[in-house]
């Protein structure tokens, strides 16, 4: 099996002294399904752009998909990215586009072809339940919906990982179910799951991998653990 | 760059424009403001030059040979004439040719050339006839002439006259270089500065679009695009603004000036629309990737 993600003995301090990661190293498997826990300022956010390159570690070592991030030049960051599917608490949708738009939007980037825009949107926009909001704009949405363009736009090029940064934090507890449910299916595809949440009664149920991150460092990581796990 | 991604990159460029048409109207007001005045400076520029030229052309150095010098010798001189850089044409008039020039110029003194005729006397001498490429270097040139050997004497024409233009001539392009530089400089800076605010509104999509795996250059062409299309029109508008300076204010007054022939605007329009479509273009395209950088770093 592939190694997907690895930090070997990664640290972060920041130019105003905080040190937001502190000696984290952790693996995760093609093919897993894991959540990355803590209380506020655990290093959660900055995980999360260690791995998308937003910024750099102070010490140690960041592997996706194989290739080292400290050996990867500014101008190829982007391919990096396309390897990723992102999906933000804040959902990040443009709101002058309408659904069908804001999914091909990240295809566009992509370079590919209209023909196979039109082919892969509608099913990716199938998968999340959307077909009959195609031409809908995102204020006309629900949260929840919203919530659906955005893991649609991140699944529409196919990545080989799913971060949701989140991703039920702006939704009602109904609609959090049904947005767990849909990254589950994902998975059983085979795509590699990282979300990181404050959702204590979704994680707990899910009975996934839990990684509780405190003060930067990683206090337990557990197989099918619970939340407050430590 | 594929067909499809060439114009997605147009019709992107033209949807941010729309997006943002207020703040591209202000620049494209700014951009115009400052290119019409560029513009003018530019019409008196080429008219300057123009005359300057015509004067070059109509300004005739008579390089007089000395009477030892042998025939055999003419076409050595006239090889050290033409070396120098600044010598644009060169001619020889024989004496021969020079005397019947005279005769004819001067029909009325018939008697004097008659008598002269009659009795074989040739008091002119062979001459080149030289004009010069840049007049502002008309003393230097004068001077490497002057040192050729077997030139007897040179006959400078309007001198006095020609100095005076000069003078005025080179006091106006050092004042329309400098304008015309510090106010492309200044348009540029004031650009970068409108469309910097343009960008607040598409700052949380060049956000998305970093994330989603854009690369910096798909981010910015239509930018570019959106520069281009502000550059254009502030060019056609500085342009049209231009010509009705030109036709009422600047032909009525420089009809005034007897020495100055000013050109009809046809004359000189695709020169002006290129060179305010080319200042439009840059300052819109410049303006326009510069001002988006910061939002890179993502």
């Amino acid at each position: 099996m592939l190694t997907m993600l690895e930090f070997e003995h990664v640290s972060k301090v920041y130019g105003n002294g905080t040190c937001a990661l502190d000696d984290v190293s952790l693996k995760i498997e093609e093919g897993e399904f894991v959540f990355i826990v803590g209380p506020s300022g655990a290093g959660k956010s900055t995980l999360i752009k260690l791995l998308m390159k937003e910024e750099d570690p102070t010490e140690g070592k960041i592997i996706v998909a194989g290739q080292d991030l400290s050996s990867l030049r500014h101008r190829d960051v982007p391919y990096l990215r396309r390897k990723m599917g992102v999906v933000f608490q804040d959902f990040r949708l443009i709101n002058e586009l309408n659904v069908f738009d804001n999914v091909a939007f990240a295809m566009n980037v992509t370079n590919s072809s209209k023909r196979s825009i039109e082919r892969r949107v509608p099913y990716v926009l199938s998968l999340m339940n959307l077909a009959d909001k195609a031409r809908a704009f995102p204020s006309e949405l629900s949260g929840g919906e919203q919530q659906r363009v955005a893991l649609a736009r991140a699944l529409v090029n196919n990545p080989m990982l799913i971060v949701a940064d989140e991703p039920t934090g702006n939704i009602d507890p109904h609609m959090s179910w049904e947005i767990m449910g849909l990254l589950n299916e994902i998975n059983m595809r085979k795509t590699t799951v990282l979300v990181v949440t404050h959702e204590k009664n979704l994680v707990n149920a899910m009975k996934k991998r839990v990684i509780y991150l405190e003060k930067g460092r990683v206090r337990s990581d557990r197989m099918e653990g619970q939340y407050s796990e430590r | 760059m594929r067909g499809s991604r060439f114009f997605y990159f147009i019709s992107q460029g033209f949807k941010y424009f729309k997006t943002n048409k207020y703040i591209s109207l202000a620049a494209i007001g700014v951009l115009a403001a400052c290119l019409f005045i560029v513009g003018n400076f530019w019409m008196i520029y080429l008219n300057v030059d123009i005359n300057l030229h015509r004067l070059e052309e109509e300004n005739q150095t008579v390089l007089f040979l000395d009477d030892s010098v042998e025939e055999e010798a003419f076409p050595e001189i006239e090889k050290q004439i033409v070396a120098i850089e600044n010598v644009d044409t060169c001619v020889f008039v024989s004496k021969e040719e020079a005397f019947a020039d005279y005769r004819e110029a001067y029909a009325e003194e018939y008697e004097i050339y008659s008598e002269l005729t009659e009795s074989g006397i040739n008091p002119l001498r062979n001459s080149f006839a030289v004009t010069m490429k840049d007049i502002t270097l008309y003393q230097e040139t004068v001077y490497q002439l002057s040192k050729i050997e077997g030139v007897a004497r040179i006959r400078k024409q309007n001198q006095t006259t020609l100095d005076g233009i000069m003078t005025v001539a080179k006091t106006i392009y050092f004042v329309c270089y400098w304008i015309m530089g510090l106010l492309l400089v200044a348009s540029l800076y004031i650009i970068m500065n409108t469309i910097k605010i343009a960008r607040f509104t598409n700052q949380r999509q060049i956000n998305i679009m970093k994330f989603v795996g854009a690369t910096d250059w798909f981010i910015r062409w239509p930018f570019i695009v959106e520069g281009c299309i502000i550059g254009l029109l502030a060019a056609l508008l500085a342009y049209l603004f231009v010509w009705y300076t030109y036709v009422n204010v600047m032909v009525k007054l420089g009809g005034t000036i007897a020495v100055l022939e000013l050109q009809p605007f046809e004359q000189v329009s695709r020169q002006m629309l290129l060179m305010m479509c080319s200042c439009g273009l840059l300052v819109g395209v410049v303006g326009s990737a510069f001002s988006i950088r910061r939002y890179f770093d993502v």
